[in-house]
């Protein structure tokens, strides 16, 4: 038996992330040798499921790390394992699409290198590690919006992810700048107290402002969401999958420690802030979804939609961060089926995302016209699915704050949001198809669909488990 | 002891499943398994009325955690309201899978499918007693009746799905706001947290929140009823569904709003209730008249008929409104007796519908001499549906009228008058189609309904029939709760200022 020293004990917590960053750094050794090419994504799979193991043994308290840099409690938790599931089902449903791309290994080892980017973050008890994690994150995405580099769209979506991107963590950046310069602290615990002792002034605001932008801008909150629509369209439909939920589920924790914890002495402009931004967001959102032509631009409108519900539940501060969590989990299995299915439609040598290529999928495909009800449904919150769940479980916090008027202006946005999940829908169950032409069989892709599928209708049944786990993971939110 | 009311809440559904996985070569197989899951369900509800007890209020209950973290559990039951809405979707869903293998072509086994999960659904709406659940069951039926619009239904099926879906989807929403809102209010005022409809009644609010949450939960059912104004969503579903979902719709669904009213609406804020209920007997009067005098001008047989469900639903909302014993028991048996009327008259438009693929009134003319059997059954249901002594619909009629006259008199005349406008609209519906010469070609060759069709009509008829003439069997059952749920009125008084 191996007896741990208290050194080695104190990293246990970054299990998930060790063991996600050394399998990345064992892939870039793949590149150099031709034949271990078709393994990497067995590797790749192989590290998520790992890591996701190896989150049933994390201790059960929260606790803080590296002396208070990174936090370990029911937030972290939660959101690591909503990247984690986005990691391995990202892989999953692309097993067969990667026939498309060249440089397998370096697409896993990317995909690999943004999720250990996002359990760092996740965690991120520290201005400088909530910083390097979220570079770490950012930068493999922008090589893998343009991964593929032949394709126009492709090399657009990654041009513009990166200047934007960068802009947006240069705000970040100068934000972390402004409160270390108001506080002279960088540990999240040091600035809550700081600010709540001595009231905030005026560069503190500026810091707030700017710490809130960048992050708004990683979760597509308009009106710094510009970038999503057009990105999602143009990356390969796997990576603009696990973008548009890996992202989500790191930042909010971050977010959540910023808003409820850190600034929670600035109240109310950080409830301002937060309802006037999802109001914005939902009705921008779900308004400009309706008339998208584009599958994977649709979809991407309806992750700004959901991001704006999720941030709606952080103004309880009392059980906002469970009932965002529990969100974000729904959403991660519900969207990356989604974009499942967009990922079924493409054939060998061109990707197929525009609404018009649905056309007649219950006559074509009855099982992925199946999953796509269930995903479409789930993400419109329609019992039985999870996805009603999920937004029961923000607006009763909400609610339970006090807000009502928001809450019935959001309700309205999911009636207007519906409206395109059902016109996705129309296309695929209501008209005939164009052309007969099925779709390729692809089973990897088709079981991992089933397996979401199962766990959306499953967790819509009986969320039981679910809400047991988040209600005994304790949500610390500054590591107390 | 297995427990009646679970059972015949999930057997439908896994059923349906069962169904669908079925490889679609095997034809005869799912249309048996279709047949044989919804009789057996109709046969398993036939002891639940035979074992229920009128005066002894909530029965076959049954209370399972769920999810126990949020105060959300399992809990079903039905009294003398709910009874025979169980029974009738119970009665209605194996005739809809026999009508549509007699007639739908396309995805049989999907449609057979859906029409079980819609049966799961609306039982499931009709008996809980957990507002959660009842939420949960209230919009899973939007799924299954969007897919049989959008798939089966006609040329304009994709309007009116889309019209239907989002229309109630719209009500349900603010009723989810009303709902989370009372159960973070019972968790405010009594330190835990709870979603049954029991807990609920002890909640005390303040007159603005009571009347908020009271519309917030009227909007919804009101949609669904559909009271005028908010009844726009109904023609085009009715007339684009496939016959099946016509009847589904007309027979079934419209009654989860007037249910919902009864059972949550009106029990739960009383004083808001009252406060508005001038206004929505005004309302319910405009929708008696006005549905009767659209009907008669329609040149479609499905909207005349959509219409006259408007106008129908009008004397069910008016006889809630009028709060006493005669319109209470009127109400609940009329929203049987259209259930049944207006089915059996979508199953009968459906009938010449697969016959000669129109539903316009010129097309047609003289049909009685070719189809004399159609069109003495015809009769025979439109009659029902005027209300002619002797048919269920003039029971229900007559109770609501005299009721209507002892709350408000003027109420009462003009809610009469919709009875007259009834009879027009339909005997001049039975004129265009079947007196007259046969003028056109293709009529002349027309086939009299077939043994199939003559059952479905027939099984509806007896209860027409049984109804009309011995209602008793019925209103015992009613009765009981009806005064139960007077007895909530009693010591009230309308708020002022509203």
């Amino acid at each position: 038996m191996i007896k741990l020293t208290s050194e080695v004990k104190t990293i246990i917590p970054l299990l998930p992330f060790i063991i996600i960053s050394i399998s990345a750094l064992i892939l870039l050794l793949f590149t150099r040798v031709k034949s271990l090419e078709n393994l990497s994504k067995l590797l790749a799979l192989l590290s998520g499921l790992g890591s996701f193991i190896a989150l049933f043994f994390l201790p059960k308290n929260p606790m803080t790390i590296l002396n208070y840099s990174f936090i370990h409690d029911g937030l972290t938790l939660s959101a690591e394992i909503s990247v984690l599931i986005a990691i391995i089902f990202t892989v999953l449903t692309g097993f067969e699409y990667e026939k498309r791309l060249k440089r397998k290994p370096e697409y896993y080892a990317l995909l690999l290198f943004s999720s250990a980017g996002m359990l760092v973050l996740a965690g991120g008890g520290s201005l400088i590690s909530i910083f390097v994690g979220l570079e770490l994150t950012s930068l493999p995405l922008y090589i893998l919006a343009g991964f593929m580099r032949d394709d126009e769209a492709s090399f657009e979506a990654g041009v513009k992810y990166f200047l934007l991107g960068s802009f947006a963590s240069a705000i970040f950046l100068m934000g972390i700048a402004f409160t270390f310069g108001g506080t002279g602290f960088v540990l999240l615990k040091d600035i809550t107290a700081k600010i709540s002792s001595e009231g905030p002034s005026l560069i503190i605001y500026a810091g707030y402002i700017f710490l809130i932008g960048g992050l708004f801008f990683k979760i597509a909150i308009v009106p710094f969401h510009i970038w999503a629509p057009d990105v999602y369209q143009g990356s390969p439909s796997p990576v603009a999958g696990f973008m548009s939920v890996a992202v989500k589920a790191s930042a909010f924790p971050v977010l959540i420690r910023l808003m409820n914890g850190v600034f929670h002495s600035l109240s109310p402009v950080w409830e301002q802030t937060i309802y006037t931004f999802s109001i914005i967001t939902v009705i921008w959102g779900s308004l400009l979804g309706i008339v998208q032509e584009d599958f994977k631009r649709l979809l991407g409108y309806s992750s700004i939609v959901h991001a704006g519900f999720i941030l709606i539940a952080l103004l309880n501060t009392f059980d906002g961060g469970k009932s965002a969590a529990f969100y974000i989990i729904i959403y991660t299995m519900m969207n990356i089926g989604a974009f499942g299915v967009v990922t079924s439609l493409s054939t060998e040598n061109a990707e197929r995302t525009s609404i018009e290529s649905l056309r007649g999928l219950f006559t074509r495909d009855p099982f992925i016209a199946f999953m796509l009800l269930i995903f479409a449904f789930s993400l419109a919150g329609i019992p039985p699915t999870a996805g009603f769940w999920a937004k029961f479980y923000v607006f009763k916090s909400a609610i339970g704050a006090g807000y009502i008027l928001p809450v019935i202006i959001l309700l309205l946005g999911a009636v207007v949001a519906l409206y395109y999940y059902l016109k996705v829908l129309i296309y695929s169950f209501f008209y005939s198809p164009s052309n007969n032409e099925p779709l390729e069989k692809r089973w990897v892709l088709r079981l991992s669909l089933l397996l979401l599928s199962i766990k959306i209708l499953y967790f819509g049944i009986y969320p039981k488990h679910l809400i047991k786990f988040l209600s005994i993971s304790p949500f610390a939110i500054l590591g107390k | 002891m297995i427990d009646l009311l679970a059972t015949i809440i999930f057997l439908p559904a896994i059923g349906g499943l069962i169904i669908l996985l079925i490889p679609s070569r095997f034809e005869k197989v799912y249309k048996i398994a279709g047949i044989a899951v919804s009789t057996v369900v109709f046969l398993l509800s036939i002891p639940i009325f035979l074992q229920f007890s009128p005066h002894a209020g909530i029965q076959f209950e049954r209370n399972i955690p769920w999810v126990p973290e949020l105060g959300i559990t399992f809990h079903i039951g039905i009294d003398g309201i709910s009874l025979l809405l169980v029974l009738l979707t119970t009665f209605l869903t194996p005739l809809v899978v026999i009508g549509g293998i007699n007639s739908v072509k396309k995805n049989l086994r999907e449609y057979i499918a859906l029409f079980l999960f819609m049966e799961t659904f609306l039982i499931g709406t009709f008996s809980s007693l957990n507002l959660f659940l009842f939420y949960i069951f209230w919009e899973g039926s939007l799924i299954p009746m969007y897919l049989i619009i959008g798939i089966w239904g006609g040329e304009r099926r994709i309007y009116a799905a889309i019209k239907f879906f989002l229309y109630t989807f719209f009500g349900s929403v603010l009723m989810l706001a009303g709902i989370i809102f009372l159960y973070i209010k019972h968790g405010q005022q009594f330190g835990f947290y709870s979603f049954e409809l029991y807990s609920f009644h002890q909640l005390a609010l303040t007159p603005k929140e009571e009347m908020l949450t009271f519309l917030a939960f009227f909007i919804a059912f009101a949609i669904k009823v559909p009271i005028f104004p908010f009844h726009t969503w109904l023609p085009d579903a009715h007339t684009e569904a496939p016959t099946g979902g016509s009847v589904v719709l007309a027979a079934l669904l419209l009654k989860m709003g007037t249910y919902g009213i009864m059972r949550f609406a009106v029990p739960l804020f009383p004083n808001a209730f009252l406060s508005l209920v001038d206004l929505i007997a005004v309302l319910s009067l405009i929708g008696i008249i006005y549905g009767a005098l659209v009907a008669m001008v329609q040149p479609d047989f499905k909207r005349l008929i959509a219409f006259s469900s408007v106008s129908h639903m009008g004397f069910v909302v008016l006889g809630i409104c009028s709060m006493n014993i005669q319109s209470l028991t009127g109400a609940t048996l009329q929203m049987i007796n259209h259930g049944l009327s207006t089915g059996a008259l979508f199953f009968l438009v459906g009938m010449i519908y697969d016959r000669r693929h129109t539903r316009m009134f010129s097309d047609f003319g003289g049909l009685g001499k070719v189809m004399p059997l159609y069109g003495g059954l015809f009769l025979t249901i439109a009659l029902s549906s005027i209300g002619l002594p002797g048919t269920n619909g003039f029971i229900g009629e007559f109770l609501i009228i005299t009721g209507s006259i002892k709350f408000n008199k003027v109420y009462g005349i003009l809610c009469a008058s919709g009875v007259i406008f009834a009879a027009a609209y339909m005997l001049w519906a039975y004129k265009k189609v079947f007196h007259g010469e046969i003028k056109i070609e293709e009529n002349k060759n027309l086939k009299d309904l077939n043994p199939v069709e003559i059952f479905i009509i027939s099984c509806i008829l007896i209860f027409v029939l049984w109804i009309g003439i011995y209602p008793s069997t019925f209103l015992d059952k009613i009765q009981p709760s009806i005064l139960n749920f007077i007895d909530v009125f009693k010591g009230l008084k309308p708020y002022g200022g509203f």
